[in-house]
């Protein structure tokens, strides 16, 4: 398995996506801490601690006033927190080059074909993912507070307070993310294709937020279902104590469902796969 | 004693109600250049996908090195390196990158393995060149070099001469010789084409409608497309004697009793009897048998069709 890996490794660092992804990663980083987040942040809604709601109007007001400020490194981590679900779209040419391409333009065959047990090949892609989510994650949290930090100063202490206070915020939205991109992850092996996984990929993280909020207009019970959709939970996360407990249980236990389902069904469905 | 590098036993695979391939027991002797000829959609593919691993048989059994359970087939498949249906590379890798991500994944600590297998395959010009820019001829030979890496000692090769020019054929041919003698890898390679195969194969199996109608060796085939006469006579030892001494030839072979099979005289039927009769021989029947080789596989198909 660590051999799959590091040939991964190997056809990644030389191929166009990865640099390709970060050069906008950084662009896009750079240009939040230059004019803040706000025009960034799209349609977030999130929980109170008494799992009330307040919408556009309530807490993202803070957020998008607090935003109007100078995007010192201090400040940095808690304004990006509301579009950390960008990340998902981020980690999308990164399922594509370590999952789906291989399907795609078929190189999965001279593996399989070589002896690699279907099981170490899965995994494998699985690790691979989660080690890029990582590194994404790192990157979408350090990278900022040292850009705002040399731009406009720091403006507090840097302490064990501050790592812990991004840490709470950062740790269950890098959950998620991983457990989104689980799905992408279950795309690539169920459809076997590169087009798939990018319409799917991209309907799932788009349909269920724009179908919940057309219901909602309905009825705010459906406000209940927001829980399940990670992508929401994501944005969720973006103040301290903004979600009540047991709201947080229920996105972490979603989280862990995503992950287990995806990666349990991935498996299965592709030990028993015929690979064209 | 021979040794088998691939055996199988009754492998079956359905898609719905039909069987792509239907009891097929064969086996690949070390040595090997195994020719399994058939039409397109007669099953050679999906035999070879089984064998791969890249399809899994509804009945029947594969036996690779001796191995027959899931985790001895894969670490068998450790010695074996094939291309099935078309090269599938990286595209925006370079020949080199693309057999450099291969060795590292297979874990060759040798880094001189890309070199060697680029060399093998006459690639070394064109190794720094991305894949994609490649042309088919330059793909399929890339192929053989992807399936050389590892230096295995069984190579599956799905009809690899497919879109060539009559030079890149002749190449291909050529290395498949040339490893064989050279470095004694097995091979199974398929075609349609029974007089290409015939240049390289050493035995033969003949595919149709996903079964094994035929296994032959290159010896049997040979003597079945050769042209002869078949000459029937009361007494073969006269016979023979007669040939030898009155028309000097000893290109002949005694079948039984009464056949002989003359390679000799084509053109001049009327001669050998004649000389046959004049010393004593009664020759009751005479005449040309045999077929090219592309004939032979045709009224072996034939001959399926009509007794199905």
């Amino acid at each position: 398995m660590l051999n799959i890996i590091k040939a991964d490794l190997y056809r990644i660092f030389r191929g166009k996506t990865i640099y390709i992804t970060l050069v906008i990663l950084l662009a896009l980083l750079v240009l939040q801490v230059l004019y803040g987040a706000d025009g960034l942040i799209f349609g977030v809604m999130v929980y109170t601690e008494d799992a009330s709601i307040i919408d556009a109007d309530g807490a993202l007001n803070e957020i998008i006033s607090s935003n109007n400020q100078i995007m010192t490194g201090n400040h940095v981590p808690f304004s990006f927190a509301a579009v950390t679900d960008n990340l998902i779209y981020f980690m999308l040419p990164f399922i594509a080059i370590i999952a789906a391409a291989d399907f795609s333009n078929g190189a999965v065959k001279n593996l399989i074909s070589s002896g690699i047990s279907r099981n170490k090949y899965f995994f494998a892609k699985f690790i691979l993912l989660a080690l890029f989510c990582v590194i994404l994650m790192v990157i979408y949290v350090i990278l900022p507070i040292i850009l705002g930090t040399v731009i406009n100063g720091f403006d507090g202490e840097f302490n064990i307070e501050f790592i812990k206070d991004v840490a709470k915020i950062y740790l269950p939205q890098f959950f998620l993310v991983f457990a989104f991109v689980c799905i992408g992850l279950f795309i690539s092996f169920t459809f076997k294709s590169v087009a798939a996984l990018n319409t799917i990929y991209i309907m799932f993280s788009l349909l269920p937020t724009i179908v919940l909020a057309i219901l909602v207009e309905f009825n705010d019970k459906f406000f209940e279902l927001m829980n399940y959709i990670p992508v929401f939970a994501i944005k969720s996360f973006a103040i301290p104590g903004s979600i009540a407990t047991s709201d947080f249980v229920k996105m972490m236990i979603t989280g862990c469902v995503y992950i287990v389902v995806c990666t349990v069904g991935g498996i299965l469905l592709f030990r028993k796969a015929e690979i064209k | 004693m021979n040794q088998n590098v691939l055996q199988t036993r009754n492998i079956t695979k359905r898609y719905g109600k039909i069987a792509a391939v239907d009891n097929v027991s064969m086996a690949i002797q070390k040595g090997d250049i195994y020719g399994l000829i058939g039409r397109n959609g007669a099953g050679k593919t999906t035999l070879m996908r089984m064998i791969t691993a890249l399809t899994f048989p509804n009945d029947g059994e594969l036996e690779l090195f001796g191995q027959t359970s899931e985790k001895g087939l894969n670490q068998s498949r450790r010695r074996m390196g094939s291309v099935v249906e078309t090269p599938a590379l990286y595209p925006n890798l370079t020949a080199k990158q693309n057999l450099e991500y291969y060795r590292i994944l297979r874990g060759i600590p040798n880094k001189k393995a890309v070199y060697d297998a680029l060399e093998a395959v006459n690639l070394t010009d064109t190794s720094n060149k991305k894949f994609k820019h490649f042309s088919l001829g330059m793909k399929q030979r890339l192929g053989l070099a992807l399936a050389l890496i590892s230096n295995p000692d069984f190579i599956i090769l799905d009809e690899p001469t497919n879109g060539l020019d009559p030079m890149g054929i002749v190449e291909m041919r050529e290395m498949i010789k040339t490893l064989k003698n050279e470095r004694g890898i097995t091979f199974m390679v398929s075609s349609h084409i029974l007089s290409e195969l015939s240049l390289i194969a050493t035995r033969y199996g003949i595919i149709h409608d996903g079964k094994l109608i035929k296994e032959l060796t290159e010896a049997e085939l040979y003597e079945q497309c050769q042209r002869c006469l078949s000459i029937t006579v009361d007494d073969t030892t006269k016979a023979t004697t007669v040939l030898e001494t009155v028309l000097n030839t000893k290109k002949y072979k005694v079948i039984n009793n009464n056949e002989i099979r003359l390679y000799d005289y084509f053109d001049n039927t009327s001669e050998v009897t004649f000389q046959l009769n004049a010393n004593g021989v009664r020759v009751s029947a005479i005449g040309e048998i045999g077929d090219n080789l592309e004939d032979y596989f045709v009224s072996l198909i034939e001959e399926v069709n009509l007794s199905a």
